[in-house]
């Protein structure tokens, strides 16, 4: 059997608060296959959105080894570190966070400026990510011009304009009401399905996590469940009562 | 590098803040670049390179002291002396006393004269025209256009140092690096004033030599130490600048504002990028996220920080370059002139101006750029803009 | 009803930062200010303290000044009889012919600079009072004896008791010192008129000063002098005499306005936008202000006060800096050339009060103006839309 795609082993990550030592993520250990699609659930403080900072390299483990394909995540200096995002590593944030001065096209080329990708290049790419979130119409607009559920498929353009092996979505329908965040499943599932992203996405929504493949369950910095889906999805049932134990 | 085009959105983004900005940097640049103008011109030689050869014997007081006639034979006589003139500052009104009708009037020797102001080119009437009439006056081009003055033209000096009225007729018109002055037979006011016979005001001497010069100065002044009437022999820079430098240490104080200056200017530039830094945590930690290295993060925030300083300075030196002229003119008909007319737009003043502006710009810029790029990543996406 | 001043106090210590930034750019602009003005105001306080309105400052008609005066002996004697004059107890007039030189000497820091020789007749201490002996003993007449002001020794070499100055082809013996309270003396040297007429080959005298019996006696006096045509002799008080060159500070306070409201403008476009991004980033709350039933007005005067109290702390920084510059790094004498007289005037830097207070009306200014437009984009806010917004 091949090694898994992500590999998360004994991490542990505390925090230094005045004094007092916080761990967030006591020792955990998991690994993601390639294709997959996983929700991380917990409550609050529970460390899932540690433990996707983490795999996104936007932070870094007091102890432990994290690895992503052929990236030593953990062992990285900040200069490879930025190199890693860039390359592997799609990001969807809650607050979508596109940058305000710049239109959708712009906010999408953003990461390709770090590629040595040529202008039309860049275009033919960035035309591309948009088509696929829909929003091929909307190129010109700034972020103000757009819905919620609009500026967030253009974070999602963003996220795999630089054809990422992995997205990982902190709270991606957190903010939108419940249609608008049901296209964003949808274009996620999709991603996932129909491009073979890896995702790993943080949600407190059972809706949102019902439709991974697998869910996995943080409590206190430690694994509580991991549930696989027995058929595509996990399922509203399995989500559910992975919120209410 | 890539994120310029950014940071030049991000000015674009807070218009009022960016023209509040840049316009904070205009005018106190614009005063700076006088003051600098006034500091450079003290330094510079009013003459263009032959004052300094030219030295001015004075009463060691004042100008308005004098001293005997007798004094001008054994300067002759000294070694490096190659032109002895005499001129005395006659003061006096023409009309009156308002400040267009300032000018500096000078009771001279006229031939020996022309000898030592060699710069002086006369451009309508003659030399010869002016030295043969006793009550001949030799006038600045400017001055003539100021007043209407042709050759031939009479007009009245009121005194006031040489209780005399000279009437005086245009004979020659001058063209000079300073063309506000006027030049007459000092044997005219001799003859109306008996008690000023055979005393002077100063001896303008040309040396032969640079090496005369500092020669000079010293044996002229060691030569008359111990008399009634002691002089003090100086280039025609320093006896030029020589009232300003009276009024104490200008060039200190002009420095120490200017400094002022560009501090007032510093800290509300500084301000602006702190408050500019602070609102774009959360984006700046997106861009990180990305995969931005935190040299382009740095590099993006000094060079909005640049941008905004550069445009500010550019106008203000812009704004500069197009007052000076008048604001020259103006000061060369008030009292200043003598002193305006030295004024120049030095090229130095404005490439200070632009190494200030970029001193500020990048000095604004450090401290929320290191921060901006410091910060990690977790700590910029917690926060809520 | 007015929003709590608490409110915006607490507003100013939460960004502590631009706050500081902002202080300090106010506060570089008053202590500029305040400096030059120090300058331009211990100058002047030098004519403006000067000179007595009961003294009568005799000159030849259409003189400037003492220096381009001229008075015979036969005129003096002229004067004394006219009637205003007080007499003193030896039934002499209280009045002192006078000759006054410009001397050139050598200052302590380089350089050379003029500076005024008096030479006054006995009743001369008694028309200035404020003339005090601080060491040394007073000229001897005729010995080539002078006295020398405090100030002046602090600013010329070889000009301390005991020490011989010298000037040409004369030299003199300084046998004390004076201090004059910074009235125009302290610029001076003096010595006995006789004397110094001896040494200068001088028949007659510069200028006279006379002591009226009262306001009446002054005018008495300046009326007998205009009368006379032969005196060919004008009187003013002294004051006025001295009135009349304080526009040598002229050109100074001009630099200081200039240069303090060049400056404030700058500042003011500071702080500007410190009350810009203040407003932004308060949006929500004021909205919810407003919806709680605070009205336009108070939002805008609240905004305007947030503004003024960050000027006014500029203000309070700028009057510490403008003080501890003027007390400690300028706190020497100075001096400039006085050109109606040709020779030095000597002065120190003077933060009075009144300037102080100038500075924080300084400062008031442009919290006011800096505050104004930010404060007004507050106030129309609309209520809906801001409370929509997301922090």
């Amino acid at each position: 059997m091949a090694e898994p795609f992500i590999r998360i082993e004994s991490i542990v990550k505390q925090y230094v608060r005045d004094t007092q030592v916080l761990t967030v993520l006591d020792g955990l250990s998991l690994s993601v296959e390639e294709g997959d699609f996983v929700a991380l659930m917990g409550p609050s403080g529970s460390g899932k959105t540690t433990l996707l900072n983490l795999i996104a390299g936007i932070d870094k483990p007091t102890s432990g080894r994290i690895a992503v394909g052929k990236s030593e995540v953990s062992s990285m200096s900040e200069a490879a570190l930025a190199r890693y995002r860039s390359e592997n590593i799609g990001f969807i944030f809650q607050l979508y966070n596109l940058v305000p001065v710049l239109t959708a096209f712009e906010n999408v080329e953003l990461p390709l400026l770090l590629t040595k990708m040529s202008r039309a290049q860049r275009r033919k790419q960035v035309e591309l990510a948009l088509s696929i979130v829909g929003l091929a119409d909307r190129m010109d607009h700034y972020p103000r011009q757009l819905s919620g559920g609009q500026e967030q498929r253009v974070a999602i353009a963003r996220a795999i304009a630089t054809d990422p092996k992995v997205l990982v979505a902190d709270e991606p329908t957190g903010d939108l009401d419940a249609k608008s965040g049901e296209e964003i499943l949808i274009l996620l599932e999709r991603l996932n399905d129909e491009f073979k992203k890896t995702i790993v996405m943080v949600t407190h929504d059972p809706r949102a996590a019902s439709r991974a493949h697998r869910l996995v369950h943080l409590d206190k910095g430690v694994l509580k469940e991991d549930i696989r889906a027995e058929g595509r999805e996990v399922g509203l049932e399995a989500a559910r009562s992975a919120v209410v134990s | 590098m890539k994120l310029i085009p950014l940071a030049f959105k991000n000015i674009l983004r807070k218009k009022t803040r960016s023209i509040l900005t840049m316009a904070s940097i205009v005018l106190p640049l614009f005063v700076i670049c006088i003051l600098g103008t006034m500091i450079r011109t003290l330094e510079a030689d009013p003459t263009g390179g032959k004052g300094m050869f030219r030295l001015i014997v004075r009463h060691k007081v004042s100008l308005a002291n004098f001293f005997p006639e007798a004094y001008r034979e054994p300067v002759k006589q000294m070694p490096g002396v190659a032109a002895i003139t005499i001129l005395n500052w006659f003061g006096g009104q023409y009309i009156d006393n308002q400040p267009r009708n300032m000018f500096q009037r000078f009771a001279v020797e006229p031939e020996s004269f022309l000898a030592v102001a060699d710069e002086i080119t006369i451009v309508e009437g003659t030399a010869q025209d002016w030295t043969s009439d006793r009550r001949g006056v030799l006038v600045g081009s400017l001055l003539a256009k100021r007043y209407g003055w042709k050759i031939g033209d009479q007009f009245v000096l009121k005194g006031d140092i040489f209780p005399v009225n000279l009437e005086l007729t245009v004979r020659a018109i001058f063209k000079a690096p300073d063309e506000t002055s006027v030049y007459f037979n000092r044997t005219y006011v001799e003859e109306s004033v008996p008690w000023a016979k055979g005393l002077v005001g100063t001896l303008w001497i040309k040396a032969d030599s640079p090496d005369a010069v500092a020669r000079l100065t010293r044996m002229i002044d060691e030569r008359f130490e111990n008399t009634p009437y002691p002089t003090k022999t100086e280039t025609e820079k320093e006896f030029q600048n020589g009232f300003i430098s009276m009024l104490g240490n200008v060039k200190l104080v002009l420095n120490a504002i200017s400094l002022a200056i560009g501090l007032v200017i510093l800290l509300i530039a500084a301000n602006t990028m702190a408050m500019t830094a602070r609102e774009r945590v959360t984006e700046i930690a997106v861009l990180r996220t990305l995969g931005f290295p935190k040299s382009d993060i740095l590099t993006m925030v000094l060079a909005e920080s640049l941008i905004l300083a550069l445009i500010g300075g550019g106008l203000g030196l812009a704004f500069f370059s197009l007052m000076f002229p008048g604001f020259r003119q103006g000061l060369l008909e008030s009292p200043m002139g003598g002193f305006a007319a030295g004024m120049k737009l030095f090229p130095e003043v404005l490439i200070v101006g632009f190494l200030i502006t970029l001193a500020i710009g990048l000095a604004a810029g450090l401290v929320p750029a290191f921060r901006s790029a410091q910060r990690e990543i977790t700590d910029g996406l917690r926060q809520v803009a | 009803m007015t929003i709590p001043i608490k409110y915006n106090i607490r507003n100013l210590f939460v960004r502590k930062i631009t706050t500081t930034l902002t202080v300090l750019g106010i506060g570089l602009v008053v202590a500029v200010f305040l400096a030059v003005m120090a300058l331009a105001e211990g100058l002047t306080r030098v004519f403006t303290a000067s000179g007595s309105e009961r003294n009568v400052l005799i000159l030849r008609q259409n003189s400037q000044s003492e220096l381009q005066s001229g008075i015979s002996r036969e005129q003096m004697q002229l004067v004394g009889n006219l009637p205003g004059i007080q007499k003193d107890a030896d039934g002499k007039p209280l009045a002192s012919a006078e000759l006054v030189v410009v001397l050139n000497l050598d200052k302590r820091d380089g350089g050379s600079s003029n500076v005024t020789l008096r030479g006054v007749q006995e009743k001369g201490f008694a028309l200035r009072p404020q003339l005090k002996m601080t060491e040394g003993r007073m000229f001897v007449p005729g010995q080539g004896e002078v006295i020398i002001s405090e100030s002046v020794t602090k600013r010329f070499k070889g000009t301390k008791s005991g020490e011989i100055i010298k000037f040409g082809a004369y030299s003199w013996k300084v046998v004390g010192h004076f201090e004059g309270g910074g009235t125009a003396p302290d610029s001076e040297i003096w010595t006995d008129v006789e004397g110094m007429m001896n040494t200068f080959r001088r028949g007659g005298f510069s200028s006279m000063l006379a002591r009226t019996t009262d306001r009446a006696g002054k005018d008495q006096l300046l009326a007998a002098l205009s009368a006379d045509p032969r005196l060919a002799l004008e009187g003013k008080s002294e004051r006025a005499y001295y009135d009349e060159q304080t526009s040598t500070a002229a050109p100074i306070r001009f630099l200081g306005f200039f240069v303090g409201i060049v400056m404030a403008v700058g500042a003011c476009f500071g702080a500007m936008n410190t009350m810009y991004a203040a407003v932004s980033a308060r949006t929500r709350e004021i909205a919810t202000l407003r919806a709680l039933g605070f009205s336009r007005l108070s939002v805008l005067a609240s905004f305007v006060l947030e503004s003024i109290l960050l000027a006014l702390l500029g203000g309070l920084v700028g009057c510490v800096l403008g003080l501890a510059i003027v007390k400690l790094a300028l706190s020497g004498v100075t001096g400039t050339t006085n050109f109606a007289t040709f020779s030095e005037v000597v002065f120190a830097f003077r933060l009075s009060p009144e300037l102080l207070g100038s500075g924080i009306i300084f400062s008031i200014f442009m919290g006011f103006f800096g505050g104004l437009f930010p404060a007004g984009r507050a106030a129309f806010t609309k209520i809906t839309e801001a409370l929509r917004q997301v922090g």
